[in-house]
């Protein structure tokens, strides 16, 4: 699975849990939390989709990082930590 | 009027405009200077239709935007109601349908998402730099000429709640400036002062850090969550921070994960602080003790209040002292009662920052709300012989099994002490004919198991309350804040 791929999903799953009708308008940059999607039970279970999902393990305090709260930047992560394609 | 409020009234309308402060308001890496702050809203003014007398919404995350826009309702007398921008939809269009809003503050990203239930409505749209109108299915909001009048409900917050229909608590602009007089005064704010605010504008609690603030000269930096530590900290550092602002499950996010870290450099910024500020749910020992562990000389404030009733009491708690149970002494102009005849009971409040009432609804314009004499708080306590408040918790959480009594935090707080358990939860739930207390905790089911967590338990809980049950959860829903569990609905016991 490319990273580009592991976007789309991440995308998707984001939509469903936040209730957004139309996945195409959360910007990859966007930080998540920042923007009001995200809250905090939320975000746990975007870890725990990601760690299902794509079989990486993601520790409590690395979703610390700012980067990881935009797709892109999760995305990079799951793709460096399975080995997944660019 | 008491002679309170009148007096009340008289020095805050003596203080026009904001202060001439230095200072800022920062969000992320977005600051603005408290002296470059008039210029700013004259910029938003020139883009907006006048506000007097308008119902606003504003759907935001926190940020700069958010704050300013906040401040401009204030200014130009606006009714403003702040909603949380990860409202579920369905709760969003009852809102809507309720306050009938005029105009409602948004993002491009929220405007998207939520379409639906904007549609037909005015909106601002608020990037960070400008706002663009959309009119609405009455027209643009700019080309009205005719000006409405500032309303007696200068805000409406729509409290969350655990079960049932928001309510909406309608706040006066006496009321506001009260509540953000009352907390200045409570923490004894200045310009020396630089608070990390990890509560946020759309709710009262955050917004009065926002007014109190401004009105001391004392720096805020706003939007910052203790689930993510890193940045947190990071904040910490880049302001000096003197205080944090939080509820108490975010205080114990950042004391776990400062253990965790075992880093210096955080142990060297609790250090740097000289006030935790907590309220919103009880404040437990275990967490004032581990603060003062990380830093001997700091003061804990622990605010009780409610949204409809701000900052109506408070205790300052200072390593090596007595500090009692929480509860403390009512703010200037709080008059508190025990609703029973035994001395404990519900907790009913009056004063300045006492909301008008709750909204019932808007007729010719008009904001409408079932007025009120007092707040009945649902929350028990006792007035002790030194006057001071003693709060034992929420009335309606207490667990009953064949008359015995006991409110969950009993139990949950000895549990959440127990190495390996981030967070626990206990309720009572229909076994049969029978009914049993059940806990979830947060917790690697590999550092601790049932009978540990019973053992732990065994002093602190009747036996008739242990739990029968422990359910290993990922997480424990809270209202969105962290401050308050959401309790799940179940048999109050036999």
């Amino acid at each position: 699975m490319t990273t580009h791929e592991v976007a789309l999903e991440i995308r998707g799953f984001v939509a469903r849990e936040t209730g957004t009708r139309d996945a195409s308008i959360i910007a990859d940059d966007q930080d998540l939390f920042a923007e009001g999607l995200l809250d905090s039970l939320m975000t746990v279970s975007l870890v725990t989709f990601c760690e299902q999902r794509f079989g990486c393990n993601i520790g409590p305090d690395e979703f610390s990082d700012e980067a990881l709260r935009t797709i892109r930047g999760l995305a990079a992560f799951v793709s460096s930590r399975t080995g997944a394609g660019a | 009027m008491t002679d309170l409020a009148l007096s009340l009234d008289r020095e805050l309308s003596s203080s026009q405009g904001l202060p001439r402060a230095s200072g800022y308001l920062r969000h992320k890496s977005s600051v603005i200077f408290y002296d470059a702050l008039e210029e700013a809203l004259s910029r938003l003014e020139a883009v907006l239709p006048p506000l007097a007398g308008l119902r606003t919404m504003v759907l935001l995350p926190d940020g700069l935007p958010s704050a300013l826009i906040n401040l401009e309702c204030f200014r130009q007398g606006a009714t403003i109601a702040p909603v949380s921008p990860r409202i579920p939809e369905v709760q969003l269009e009852r809102v809507i349908r309720r306050l009938e809003p005029d105009l409602v503050f948004t993002s491009d990203l929220l405007y998207a998402k939520f379409a639906m239930s904007l549609r037909g409505r005015a909106v601002a749209l608020a990037g960070s730099a400008t706002v663009r109108i959309v009119p609405g299915r009455q027209g643009d909001p700019r080309a009205g000429t005719r000006k409405r009048e500032k309303s007696a409900v200068r805000a409406i917050f729509f409290t969350s709640g655990t079960t049932g229909e928001p309510k909406g608590v309608c706040l006066s602009e006496l009321n506001l400036l009260a509540a953000a007089h009352a907390n200045s005064e409570i923490l004894r704010l200045d310009s020396a002062r630089k608070s990390v605010i990890a509560v946020p504008l759309y709710d009262y609690y955050g917004m009065i850090q926002l007014y109190s603030h401004l009105h001391s000269g004392a720096e805020c930096t706003l939007g910052e969550s203790a689930q993510f530590g890193t940045s947190f900290f990071g904040a910490i550092a880049k302001c000096t921070a003197t205080d944090l602002v939080l509820v108490p499950h975010a205080l114990r996010q950042l004391l776990d994960f400062t253990e965790r870290s075992a880093n210096e450099h955080l142990a060297e910024l609790w250090r740097g602080l000289s006030h935790v500020v907590s309220s919103s749910d009880l404040l437990p020992d275990d967490m004032t003790r581990r603060v003062f562990r990380l830093n001997p000389e700091i003061s804990v404030v622990d605010v009780y209040g409610l949204t409809e009733i701000g900052r109506a009491v408070s205790r300052i708690l200072r390593s090596g002292e007595h500090n009692g149970r929480p509860g403390g002494t009512p703010s200037k102009g709080v008059e508190m009662r025990i609703d029973s005849a035994t001395g404990t009971g519900e907790i009913v409040l009056r004063g300045p920052t006492m909301m008008l009432g709750y909204l019932t609804g808007i007729h010719d314009e008009e904001v409408q709300f079932q007025a009120v004499e007092e707040i009945r708080t649902g929350d028990e306590g006792r007035i002790t012989a030194t006057g001071e408040l003693e709060l034992l918790g929420r009335r309606d959480h207490i667990m009953n099994i064949y008359g015995e009594k006991l409110h969950p935090s009993a139990m949950e707080e000895p549990a959440r002490q127990l190495n390996g358990i981030r967070d626990a939860i206990a309720f009572l739930e229909s076994d049969g004919d029978d009914v049993r207390t059940v806990m979830h905790v947060v917790a690697d089911a590999s550092s601790v198991d049932e009978e540990t967590i019973r053992n732990h338990l065994r002093p602190y809980v009747p036996r008739t309350f242990l739990p029968r049950a422990i359910r290993f959860v990922r997480e424990i829903d809270r209202t969105e804040m962290g401050g308050k569990l959401r309790r799940p609905e179940t048999g109050k016991g036999r």
